[in-house]
């Protein structure tokens, strides 16, 4: 009996999150930048999707 | 029915100093002209039940900004009563922030902000010789001096690590972009915000010889060379959005990004308004055909409605050079303004479309050779 012969699995694609986790920020010689990796990791669990966006004309840094 | 990140309250209609490029004042539209000077006791109470109804129609929390003008025209006395009246209509968890020019912060001014847990971001352009270039007074002459003032008794005030929340400055391309960014350094404030110029593709901003040139975008990549490799860098909001989004998170602000934005405008009168930056358009380019205000409408009746909805629209990009450019992600199209053109309208490429793909395409090669090291 013939049998079905289903495709390869194949791995889904890395999400840019999957591979920021992979990088060692401490290796990372730019400041600005292992900082920001560190908060685009911790976007996916961040609580604070809230109201992250504001005005052009106003600067609320924190 | 469309959610709201930011109630812009528009407090003060008039300012005591005359910006060369302001867009409420000086790029054609004389709406202002007609608002009452400073926001009456009538629409205090009708804005506090805006927002009282706004907490009630939707669950995640918005941030107030008190703008103007200058909301510190205000004065002391009212300045209190209007955030001691809103702060009580709105959740706990919201922010209230004000944008203020400086000159008029005291320290009453300071103390009334603190109890009322409003914040304050002061614009200023840079050092004195490129500040006052262009943030000048009634009578022309330039306003450091007096910014700086107000700034340093916001940095002594015993509560200014919670007052202080940032600068914004507008980008003058023929500055120094390190002068400018180590001068900033020495105010220690928490972030600084980057701001192109106002002007769209009728009316290029200065400093912007034709719409392809990249003089803006050549100003930021050296920032952006600047800010990478310092190693106690001031964090600039800007440039960290974009990095944000190449890194594939989220943009903060509007102006870049795909993530839509939802502010809600309230003039001085009590009139809603869309997005007030759109002024520099053309003159009534923020206003809706609905006479919309406080007074008479409940916002669920606005924020539900067709026309506020096409308003809310118009923050994404339409141009067919957009939909089809590889970094649509990252540069979101740019802020709305820019893309005006009289003929069409803003069904067009932002008039710092050249300037975007620059700074993006320099960091992205910056970051990925960073993480190669």
């Amino acid at each position: 009996m013939d049998t079905l012969e289903l495709p390869e699995k194949t791995e889904e694609p890395e999400t840019p999150a999957a591979k920021l986790h992979k990088i060692d920020v401490s290796k990372i010689p730019s400041p600005v930048l292992a900082r920001l990796i560190e908060e685009v990791r911790n976007e996916e669990t961040s609580p604070i999707d809230a109201y992250s966006r504001f005005h052009n004309r106003h600067n609320r840094s924190r | 029915m469309i959610e709201i990140d930011t109630v812009l309250i528009k407090v003060a209609s008039r300012c005591n100093i005359n910006c060369t490029y302001c867009y409420v004042y000086n790029m054609g539209d004389t709406g202002w002209a007609d608002m009452p000077s400073h926001i009456s006791e009538e629409t205090i109470l009708a804005v506090a039940r805006a927002l009282d109804e706004l907490t009630c129609i939707q669950t995640r929390p918005f941030a107030v900004v008190l703008h103007g003008g200058e909301p510190l025209l205000l004065g002391p006395r009212k300045l209190d009563h209007v955030l001691t009246t809103l702060r009580s209509a709105a959740p706990s968890q919201c922010s209230f922030g004000l944008q203020t020019n400086g000159i008029l912060i005291t320290n009453e001014i300071l103390d009334i902000c603190s109890t009322n847990r409003t914040t304050v971001s002061v614009s200023i352009d840079g050092p004195k010789h490129i500040h006052d270039r262009v943030r000048v007074g009634h009578d022309a002459k330039g306003t450091f001096d007096k910014v700086l003032g107000g700034l340093n008794r916001l940095r002594e005030h015993r509560n200014s690590a919670f007052l202080f929340s940032g600068l914004l400055a507008v980008i003058d391309p023929q500055s120094d972009p390190r002068e400018v960014y180590d001068f900033f350094k020495t105010l220690k404030p928490p972030g600084i915000d980057f701001l192109y110029r106002d002007g769209n593709h009728a009316r290029l901003p200065e400093g912007k010889e034709f719409l392809r040139s990249t003089e803006y975008g050549q100003w930021l990549a050296r920032l952006v060379d600047i800010y990478l490799f310092d190693q106690d860098p001031l964090p600039i909001r800007f440039i960290d959005d974009l990095i944000r989004l190449i890194l594939g998170g989220k943009g903060t602000k509007d102006g870049a990004g795909l993530t839509d934005f939802g502010i809600l405008v309230i003039d001085a009168d009590g009139s809603i308004t869309k997005n007030d930056t759109l002024k520099s358009s053309f003159d009534g380019a923020d206003r809706f055909v609905h006479k919309w205000s406080v007074h008479t409408n409940c916002l669920k009746e606005i924020l539900n409605s067709d026309e506020f909805a096409d308003s809310h629209a118009l923050q994404r990009p339409t141009s067919k050079i957009c939909l089809s450019c590889p970094e649509l992600r990252v540069c979101g199209g740019g802020m709305t303004l820019h893309r005006w053109r009289d003929v069409n309208g803003y069904d067009n490429t932002s008039i710092y479309c050249a300037d975007q793909l620059l700074v993006i395409g320099h960091l992205r090669n910056q970051v990925a050779a960073i993480q190669a090291q």
